[in-house]
């Protein structure tokens, strides 16, 4: 699904991330771990385009063929359409490719309701004509009721219909968080990047966030997850990548990376393993 | 449904009852110059409360930019003799064209640095403006023609209110489509989270030059509105002060609301009208009218109907 080679990022004379390559498979959870200021933010940051990659390359699989094995041979494959470099891409233009991310610090628009939230994600779908718009033509107003039904779905799912038309101002920080999950689901994308979808979330809702993360994935999504909270991390990941420093420091199972003894020294800590 | 649609509509009949009643209160022609000039005041602030109000970037060049698209209209109307309609076009298409291009570099600024660099564009106006004499006039200003539209001339105080009571209605109900349209709801996150939307796949740069386009093209229109219906133009129009009346009117009105603009052009253009009995303290009153209004209602005259509203509400 998701290639990543060699990538590199440099603040100054800071490897905030150094030479790092990993592949994530379609449908799986990959979860990216690594104690703070490790660079995976930083490494989330330039897959989704926001910052610029110093240098390596992200490729994107494409269709049918995302659960193929990557081959070495990027030039071979992008020839023949298999996948597409995504390198620097902007984020805007990456969610039209069906890659889409939820932010560490919260990006809610604060003045609209849970459900024009909801409904930017599916805005993309929509036409934005603004001739249509200032006349509210017969296609608007009926994509607008189509996709508003949509939403109200999903926020059923997540069992927030009845504050559809709360301001996002007045819900607590769970319930944002939660919304910005759905949000970025909205886009329909094919790959998600979640960047600490549970800090600062209660145990009852980090387990329903989970839960999330999981169904998403049984659907057929690709999912990265930057996470602290290990439990959650070993519970739902597929594959764990351990970065330090900005360097890759383990890759496996969660089984292999709860026993491997660098990551306990450098990340764990030896309590982790006797629990 | 048909009950949905009229509770949508609702403003627009009684801000049209208003209009269609003020004509008969005014008693001599220097009432409707004032009612006129808060319409037009009205219809620049409506469309400049898009881009500050809703979609949260600042501008404070716009008095800079109405000026030129108007005087772009009234010299082709009166030293080329183009007709006036064609003029205002050709005028629209242009600053269209100038808006988004300076919009460009511009709007990638945020806060402060956007108000200098707007400001600062709005000064280069109004520099030119005075300094090319040769076609504007110079400091003295010029005369403008008549206005007509297919021949038909508007000549009298009721024909240019009505002309430009029907545009402010006009103006009023395509905004808020707009602004409750998926154009709208990109704008309205653009002012809480740029990152949020573009993490939606709308391009952030493209939706804010939009705006800044749209809220120019209504200044000029406006603005040339008014140039025709006073016969005369001035590059004081342009001037910084021009500028910041317009973004004061937005704010002391009630930013991020249709009628908060409306409000706020209409309070602030009669304003000085009444404080004249004052004479050497006039600019005083007006200003300590205005820092009262902004530390007991800091979200605009709006918010006093808002209160009235709700009281009736809780009432009923």
């Amino acid at each position: 699904m998701l290639i990543v080679r060699e990538l590199s990022k440099k603040f100054g004379g800071i490897n905030a991330v150094d030479d790092l390559s990993f592949n994530v498979k379609k449908g799986t959870i990959h979860s990216i771990i690594g104690p703070n200021g490790a660079g995976k933010t930083t490494l989330v940051n330039m897959i989704t385009g926001i910052y610029k990659v110093t240098r390596g390359e992200i490729y994107l699989q494409k269709g049918d063929l995302a659960n193929l094995p990557p081959s070495n041979d990027d030039i071979k494959d992008m020839i023949h359409g298999v996948r597409e470099n995504i390198t620097n891409m902007p984020m805007h233009k990456l969610v039209h490719k069906g890659v889409c991310r939820t932010f560490q610090h919260l990006e809610i628009c604060e003045n609209l309701t849970v459900l024009e939230n909801i409904m930017l994600g599916f805005n993309r779908f929509m036409s934005k004509n603004i001739f249509l718009s200032s006349i509210k033509s017969k296609k608007i107003t009926e994509n607008e009721q189509k996709y508003e039904y949509e939403a109200i779905k999903y926020l059923k799912i997540f069992n927030l219909e009845k504050i559809i038309y709360h301001k996002a101002s007045s819900l607590s920080y769970g319930i944002l968080k939660k919304i910005e999950i759905i949000r970025a689901l909205s886009t329909k994308p094919r790959l998600i990047l979640f960047d600490e979808p549970v800090a600062g979330l209660n145990p009852k809702e980090t387990a329903e966030v989970s839960q999330i993360i999981k169904e998403v994935a049984k659907d057929g999504l690709s999912v990265i997850l930057v996470e602290h909270d290990m439990k959650m991390v070993m519970q739902v990941s597929d594959e764990v990548t351990v970065v330090n420093f900005g360097r890759k420091l383990a890759n496996g199972t969660p089984l292999e990376i709860a026993n491997n003894e660098d990551v306990i020294k450098a990340y764990l800590g030896t309590k982790y393993v006797k629990n | 449904m048909k009950n949905i649609k009229l509770k949508n509509i609702k403003d627009l009949i009684i801000l049209s009852a208003i209009l269609v009643i003020i004509p008969f209160l005014l008693k001599n022609g220097f009432y409707y110059e004032i009612v006129i000039l808060c319409i037009l005041n009205a219809i620049i602030c409506i469309g400049l409360n898009l881009l500050i109000g809703y979609a949260g970037q600042i501008s404070l060049g716009h008095g800079g930019l109405a000026a030129l698209g108007a005087y772009i209209t009234v010299i082709l109307t009166t030293n080329y003799a183009f007709p006036a309609l064609l003029s205002l076009f050709i005028s629209v298409v242009f600053m269209a064209i100038f808006a988004y291009v300076i919009s460009k570099p511009i709007l990638k600024l945020q806060g402060h640095y956007l108000a200098m660099a707007t400001l600062g564009v709005g000064i280069i106006i109004y520099i030119t403006l005075n300094a090319q004499a040769n076609i504007t006039g110079g400091p003295d200003g010029m005369g403008v023609g008549l206005f007509s539209v297919f021949g038909y001339a508007i000549d009298t105080n009721l024909k240019w209110y009505i002309f430009s009571a029907v545009f402010l209605i006009l103006l009023i109900a395509i905004f808020k489509n707009i602004i409750n349209s998926p154009f709208g709801r990109i704008m309205r996150g653009i002012r809480d989270s740029s990152q949020a939307v573009s993490s939606v796949g709308a391009d952030v740069a493209k939706y804010k030059s939009y705006v800044f386009v749209i809220s120019v093209i209504v200044a000029v229109v406006a603005s040339s509105m008014y140039a025709f219906f006073s016969g005369f133009i001035s590059p004081g129009e342009a001037s910084f002060n021009r500028s910041i009346e317009l973004v004061v009117m937005v704010v002391f009105g009630g930013i991020g609301r249709i009628y908060g603009a409306l409000i706020g052009a209409v309070f602030l253009t009669v304003l000085p009208q009444m404080l004249t009995s004052f004479e050497d303290y006039e600019t005083l009153v007006y200003g300590a009218i205005i820092i009262f209004v902004m530390i007991f209602m800091p979200k605009g005259i709006i918010s006093l109907f808002d209160r009235f509203n709700k009281a009736i509400h809780a009432n009923s």
